[in-house]
């Protein structure tokens, strides 16, 4: 109970931090404010959008709750979206469009593996070497950034187009969309599953119950002969796998390219959703889903300005602020 | 050549030493990206209203190292994860210098400054060095030398050992988290004003890099000086090599993190096989 | 000191229960107690290490009030604690800066100075020091010295040493010729006797009086502290005393000339071999930081990065303790609430630890063709059966979707007790098991292990309550110093006098 009444009230600070700083920043407060928040309910483009914006969050807040039930810190969201999204563009335009569904779902495994392959070495260094997984799959990820921002740029790139982006993956390959004209598809249903299923496995099956151990006190998990070595790796993977595949769906359902940038902070996000969620995958769904509002709320309202970027970064900053300050006695053990 | 590879490393090496000293006291600063730029910012403000260096680069020091002590004081009280809380600045404090950028100057690019008497960058370039070498010795002194360096690094040793003695570790802590902030501030100014503008995003990552190179350092001072010099060669090759053989910039800008990386890695692995070797 | 009291939030042991304690200045006052009588907690009170639910502290006549360490070193009281607290890579001139207040911070560090002090001050109470020495390479004892060598330099007037060793027990003899007053926590009897002026007897958390050492003998004093225990419980558990113990058979649990444990200070076991039998009940009591620790870890196989098996062997049933599954050997560790539980997490999952590859606990569904299908699902109605059974059982307060932490420590121990046996081990090994706990619960606990004893479990069990040993034991293995110095047979008239005589 007590956990709730805390996020409530980070929450209404996050708000409240909000609302001061658009009256002090907006020429028309009332005006922005109101557009903030009626903008995503607007119309259906605006709407779909929103949903859209949910289901990549879903899944990267997601996976990210499993490595912090195991108390490990992957910081390398980024990177792993951004690999396992040009993977995915680049399998879909070599492979042969006749393959129809099975080839999206190659795509998907695919960028999911690389993401997973990505924040597996971080989990492989703090096992084997100790090394700080925390700076071991941030550094590795903002290689990766710069990496994958070059090859978009250069050798992949798609000359004919304004944007330095790859060329668009056929239509074979895309999902199917929901609600036209906006960026919504089934990656929603793919979304919901991936947080219904994690959950399932961290509360009612062995790994998850092994893994909360590990993740709340490892000398416990020694009582218990649980193995060290694969609670320390599987969750990086798990993280990993899950914003590989928000990397792949966000290819495959809005974007239809690897666009330069276009992870667009969805790795930090992930972390704040997490946080908010109090770490449960299932209530991972409302924390998206208010982000997501605020996050399309802050787009149509400063629409035109090249603003919103900012401020959906202050706006983060904010939120993860707020809700660590309510960890008290935080459930992540000491660092090494 | 030795003035863009002080330019580039310099920057970053002042980042790095304030980094460093608040990894020593048991707690480390990430937020170093956010600082720097608060730092860059306040220095186009104050030199905008005052045309003065002195004024700029002291308000650029004092307010990242406000911002930092206080954001390290809220995390101990709220027991927040300085990690989680870190993040949040260095996301909070970019974007919040855009916004004030829009407010006060109705802008959100490039500001440039337009003072009478702008130092040339070799001029200024002279200046920072001279700081960053009189910060570096005496950070130095301080930490090898003096009772409070003393303090500093025994903090981060054992916080119950320091507490048993009769030691607070959460000043320790507070004051190196605020020296940082300050360090951060001075790097922040001196990019602004080499460049006679603010840009967004003008710290570009030397915030991490600064990160980067207390670990590429190996946890030593002297280690920092030569990260940055390291990186600062690099981005140097990584821009004549761009000339020569036109190759593309971006190939190169994920350099650092990827050779810091490497180094980890490898000193990881060397101590492993060490101490395989010390078992029987 | 008066009418102090102390409970610890964190497990709920009411380690001080209206304490008082005077103490005269210029003289060494001697604390004395068993493991748990709240020596410790009370002189970490005095030193502002801890502060007190209750009670008030007085010193020189004024009544002080101290938060922190550094409010007590000011008004001249300093403590060297048994496990010291030191910095890894810093010199012995280092550690002692730390301490020297008179020092500013910019003050630079000139060694030739600092080490005349340090070598002035050493040579004074001919004690050894070398200033440059890294202080991770000393042994503990030297350690110590380097302690009670930074608090002279501090100017304290009023030490507290807990267990000191004897190098450092002289210096302090000197120092009280020179007018400053000592307290010395200590289990050593005969130190007692040799060094007090005062002694202080405490027992569960309260004061059982202050006397004279001069006119005290050695058994006077160790009655004192074991307590009015001759009189035993006659009859209390038939089968400890009555029907012998068959030890014609195997052995099921052989240790074997093991040594090992934490390589970084004295808790360590040195060539230790004990063999129990089916049906039987080894104590081994000894003092707490002197291998009991090490000893449960080495014998169970847990905690390895901390304690360091060296050389000898554990066989539990011809198998070493860590292939051996929690249907053979059950384990109740002495750390309840780090190694034993996950405080955060519910009372059932804290259950379902050991039971978690139980094939009962899991869901199973039925393929077209009638064969059981099992996947690694656990079932909800299963595991809320097997909390109500163990929470029936041991008539635990407290519900299975709740968080451990909302338990009491009693009802925590229950838990972790009923989870041991659930299985039905044939190995029991529990390690303070009754500490801190009230009469009635440690009976429901003590009374549970005797059924699965009498049905042939052997309990190996680490105590430093030698009374707990005199109750529930058929042998008493004593360990002193990380020896094993006997194994006595726990008949009639064996007394907790004769048994704190070897361990004391």
């Amino acid at each position: 109970m007590r956990r709730y009444r805390d996020t409530a009230a980070a929450l209404c600070a996050a708000a409240a931090a909000v609302v001061l700083l658009l009256t002090i920043l907006s020429p028309d407060p009332a005006g922005t404010i109101g557009s903030l928040i009626r903008g995503p309910f607007a119309n259906t483009y605006t709407f779909g959008n929103m949903l859209a914006t949910m289901s990549i969050l879903i899944i990267c807040g997601a996976g990210m709750t499993i490595s912090f039930q195991a108390g490990l810190f992957n910081l390398g969201g980024e990177g792993q979206i951004y690999s396992a999204g040009l993977a995915g563009a680049v399998i879909g335009l070599l492979l042969p469009v006749q393959t129809g569904i099975i080839g999206t779902l190659l795509i998907m495994i695919i960028g999911t593996a690389v993401g997973a392959l990505i924040a597996g070495v971080s989990g492989y260094l703090l096992y084997r070497f100790r090394i700080h997984e925390l700076i071991s799959s941030f550094l590795l990820s903002g290689a990766l950034v710069y990496f994958v921002d070059f090859l978009i740029s250069n050798p992949l790139r798609d000359t004919d187009g304004f944007l330095q982006s790859t060329r668009q993956i056929p239509q074979a390959f895309r999902l199917p969309s929901i609600l036209p004209p906006s960026n919504l598809t089934s990656a929603l249903f793919f979304a919901v599953i991936t947080a219904a299923s994690l959950a399932f496995w961290l509360y009612r099956m062995r790994g998850g119950y092994e893994l909360r151990v590990f993740g709340t006190n490892p000398s416990f998990a020694e009582f218990g002969a649980i193995p060290h070595k694969r609670y320390t790796i599987l969750p990086m993977l798990i993280t990993g796998a899950c914003y590989g595949l928000a990397g792949t769906l966000m290819v495959l359902s809005t974007q239809y390219a690897a666009i330069m940038g276009f992870t667009a902070g969805y790795g930090w996000n992930g972390i704040a959703v997490a946080l908010i969620a109090g770490n449960n995958p299932i209530l991972v769904i409302p924390a998206a889903f208010l982000l997501a509002w605020l996050e399309t709320g802050i787009r149509t309202a400063m629409s035109g300005s090249s603003l919103s970027f900012d401020m959906s970064n202050v706006i983060r900053g904010i939120i993860l602020l707020s809700i660590t300050l309510r960890l008290a006695g935080s459930r992540r053990r000491s660092m090494k | 050549m030795t003035y863009s590879i002080l330019a580039y490393g310099i920057p970053i090496l002042l980042a790095a030493i304030g980094g460093y000293l608040t990894d020593i006291s048991g707690k480390m600063n990430i937020a170093l990206e956010g600082l720097i730029m608060v730092g860059a910012f306040t220095a186009y403000g104050v030199m905008a209203a005052t045309s003065s260096y002195l004024l700029a680069f002291t308000a650029a020091a004092l307010v990242p190292a406000l911002i930092s002590a206080g954001y390290e004081t809220l995390t101990t009280v709220y027991h927040g994860n300085i990690f989680v809380t870190g993040l949040a600045v260095n996301l909070l404090l970019p974007g919040l210098t855009a916004l004030l950028s829009v407010r006060i100057y109705a802008s959100s690019g490039v500001l440039s400054l337009q003072t009478d008497h702008m130092l040339s960058s070799v001029t200024l370039l002279q200046i920072i060095t001279v700081i960053t070498l009189i910060v570096f010795v005496t950070a130095y002194g301080i930490l090898h030398q003096t009772k409070a360096g003393l303090l500093l690094r025994a903090a981060g040793l054992n916080r119950r050992a320091f507490e048993i003695r009769g030691g607070s570790p959460d000043a320790v802590q507070r004051t190196a988290f605020a020296l940082s902030g300050l360090l951060c501030g001075l790097s922040g100014a001196y990019l602004t004003l080499s460049l006679h503008a603010f840009v967004p995003n003008i710290s570009s990552g030397k915030g991490w890099l600064a990160l980067a190179a207390i670990y590429l350092g190996d946890r030593r001072l002297s280690g920092l000086v030569y990260a940055a010099l390291f990186f600062s060669v690099a981005e140097y090759a990584a821009n004549r090599a761009q000339g020569l053989f036109d190759m593309p910039a971006s190939l190169f800008l994920g350099f650092p993190f990827l050779i810091t990386f490497l180094g980890l890695f490898v000193k990881a692995m060397f101590r492993s096989r060490r101490n395989d070797h010390k078992k029987p | 000191m008066r009418d102090i009291h102390k409970t610890y939030a964190s497990n709920g042991v009411h380690a001080c229960r209206g304490m008082h304690i005077r103490i005269q200045q210029g003289t060494t006052h001697i604390i004395a107690g068993e493991n748990g009588a709240g020596k410790s907690t009370i002189m970490k009170i005095l030193s502002g290490d801890i502060t007190p639910d209750a009670g008030s502290i007085w010193f020189k006549g004024r009544k002080v009030n101290f938060r922190h360490p550094e409010d007590a070193l000011d008004q001249g009281i300093g403590m060297i604690h048994q496990i010291l607290h030191y910095f890894p890579t810093l010199t012995v001139r280092e550690h002692m800066m730390i301490g020297m207040k008179s020092l500013p911070l910019y003050a630079r560090i000139r060694p030739e100075a600092i080490d005349a002090h340090i070598t002035e001050i050493a040579d004074h109470y001919h004690m050894y020091c070398n200033p440059h020495e890294r202080v991770d390479h000393m042994s503990a004892e030297a350690r110590q010295i380097t302690a009670i060598l930074s608090l002279i330099s501090r100017g304290t007037e009023l030490f507290i040493l807990d267990e000191p060793p004897q190098k450092v027990l002289e210096a302090a003899m000197m120092l009280k010729q020179e007018g400053k007053t000592i307290i010395i926590i200590t289990h050593n009897i005969k130190d007692a006797l040799a060094y007090g002026d005062q002694i202080t007897v405490l027992r569960g958390g309260a004061n059982q009086g202050t006397f004279p050492a001069s006119g005290l003998t050695r058994d006077e004093l160790s009655d004192l502290i074991m307590g009015e225990h001759v009189k035993r419980q006659e009859g209390h558990r038939p089968s400890n005393h009555e029907s012998p113990v068959d030890r014609s058979g195997e052995p099921l649990i052989r240790i074997s000339a093991l040594s090992g444990g934490d390589l970084q200070s004295q808790d360590q076991i040195h060539d230790v071999s004990l063999s129990v039998y089916p049906g039987e009940t080894v104590a081994v009591v000894g003092i707490k930081d002197n291998g009991l620790r090490a000893m449960e870890a080495l014998v169970t196989g847990k905690t390895r990065h901390r304690f360091i098996p060296l050389s000898g062997s554990v066989r539990i049933r011809d198998r070493s303790p860590r292939q051996c599954s929690s249907q053979v050997l059950g384990y109740i560790p002495s750390d309840r609430l780090e190694t034993g539980s996950s405080v955060t997490m519910s009372v059932t999952d804290n259950i379902m630890i050991n039971m978690r590859n139980d094939t009962r606990c899991l869901s199973t569904w039925s393929l077209p063709g009638g064969r059981p299908l099992l996947l690694p699902i656990f079932s909800r109605r299963a595991l809320r059966e097997l909390t109500e059974r163990i929470i029936s059982a041991f008539r635990i307060t407290g519900k299975g979707d709740h968080p451990l932490e909302s338990l009491s420590g009693g009802n925590i121990q229950k838990l972790i007790t009923a989870r041991a046996l659930y299985q039905d081990p044939e190995v029991l090994v529990c390690a303070d098991i009754s500490w801190g706990l009230d009469v009635k619960t440690r009976e429901t606990l003590f009374e549970a292990i005797d059924q699965h004893k009498r049905r042939g479990m052997a309990v190996l069990f680490f105590t430093s309550e030698v009374s707990t040993a005199l109750d529930e034991a058929d042998r008493i293995a004593i360990l002193r110093h990380g020896r094993l110095t006997a194994v006595l047979d726990n008949h009639r008239d064996l007394t907790a006098k004769d048994i704190g005589g070897l361990m004391l």
